[in-house]
């Protein structure tokens, strides 16, 4: 699993080439990979809202949503030993805690996936990186599964939290 | 996680060898890694023949602009000079630019002055996408252009190809890649 350092312009030029990539991607499209993914209607409907999210960058509009989708899909993909749902509220755990901008947004939705565990253990890693105690148990296993969403989403984190600063964020 | 890059660095570099040696074969070049221009679907190919002879085909295109460089990059030394033997067009403007800004080659007013030449650029780009006047020569001149940011891993391989790509589809302007490649060579890691 590689991790490379950006520069702000690097995760700006990232963030173009994404959002063009993106652009291809139609909101039915979603819907039916979600749908494939064994979703239930009503979960794979509130995902599917999270395309319709933007944020204005300067004269850009970016397809943050499309982005997020698109890599939780690959995220899923990448774990297919994982349950859907675990994986995709670990997914949006992971950029609740993470991508200060965006995290509200996701966060109902994310609730809405059972990702309160995820968002429990996100806290319990944030305590452990501030060297104070953490309880153990049930949460522990959360906590293994964000830390995993967190190092594959980083190189989109990264980018998000390099080049968003400012944006203003509309949808859903 | 950062994405598995489609082409290695090498691969990468000798394509854009390959393109600059032979732009008439351009659809065969980056069709060879999956690279589809929006020109194979009809827009005049005509275009392309000519960037071997590139004095005479920037006589015909927005490129042509870019011999406006010329006189900046000579004042910036004799490295510079002898860089122009192996370069040409836009390709020889950001050897130079990428040389000059990450090498330490010229003081800091050509420094500026070079950027500044190539904001304009980037504008007067910008200028002749809104009048659709954007030519396949001007594509493949900015895709020779990346060669040295990609050597000088300015610009991540796994970017820069999905750059061509999104160039090359029309999904982004050319004005806009041309601004973010030179962000690239300026910019410095966060603190």
């Amino acid at each position: 699993m590689a991790t490379k350092v950006l520069t702000p312009a690097q995760a700006n030029l990232e963030l173009a080439i994404l959002n063009a990539e993106s652009e291809a991607m139609s909101s039915s499209d979603f819907y039916a990979w979600l749908k494939d993914l064994g979703l239930p209607d009503e979960v794979a409907i509130r995902l599917k809202g999270v395309a319709e999210i933007t944020a204005s960058v300067g004269k850009r509009v970016i397809n943050v949503g499309k982005l997020i989708l698109i890599k939780v899909i690959e995220f899923v993909k990448a774990h297919p030993n994982m349950a859907a749902g675990i994986a995709i509220g670990a997914a949006l755990g992971a950029l609740v805690n993470t991508v200060p901008l965006i995290g509200p947004l996701l966060a109902p939705i994310a609730a809405m996936l059972g990702a309160a565990v995820g968002a429990l253990a996100g806290h319990r890693l944030d305590k452990a990186t501030d060297g104070q105690s953490q309880n153990t148990g049930i949460l522990a296993i959360g906590q293994d599964v964000i830390e995993i969403a967190t190092a594959f989403f980083k190189l989109l984190i990264d980018i998000f939290n390099l080049t968003l600063n400012g944006a203003s964020i509309q949808g859903a | 996680m950062a994405p598995k890059p489609k082409v290695s660095k090498e691969q990468l570099l000798e394509l854009i060898d390959r393109l600059q040696e032979n732009p008439n074969d351009k659809l065969g070049v980056l069709g060879q890694v999956g690279i589809v221009s929006i020109s194979a679907s009809g827009a005049p190919l005509a275009s392309v023949a000519a960037i071997a002879g590139v004095k005479s085909a920037f006589g015909l295109s927005v490129a042509a602009q870019f011999f406006g460089w010329l006189p900046a990059i000579f004042l910036t030394g004799p490295p510079l000079a002898l860089l122009i033997g192996c370069a040409s067009g836009l390709g020889l403007l950001a050897y130079a630019l990428t040389r000059v800004v990450r090498g330490g080659g010229a003081v800091e007013g050509q420094k500026a002055a070079l950027l500044e030449k190539y904001r304009l650029q980037a504008k007067d780009i910008e200028a002749a996408e809104q009048s659709s006047s954007i030519t396949d020569v001007d594509r493949t001149q900015f895709i020779i252009s990346l060669r040295e940011l990609i050597d000088a891993d300015a610009i991540p391989v796994d970017s820069a190809f999905r750059m061509i790509e999104m160039v090359e589809a029309g999904r982004i302007p050319l004005s806009q890649a041309m601004a973010m490649s030179k962000a690239c060579m300026t910019s410095k890691l966060p603190a």
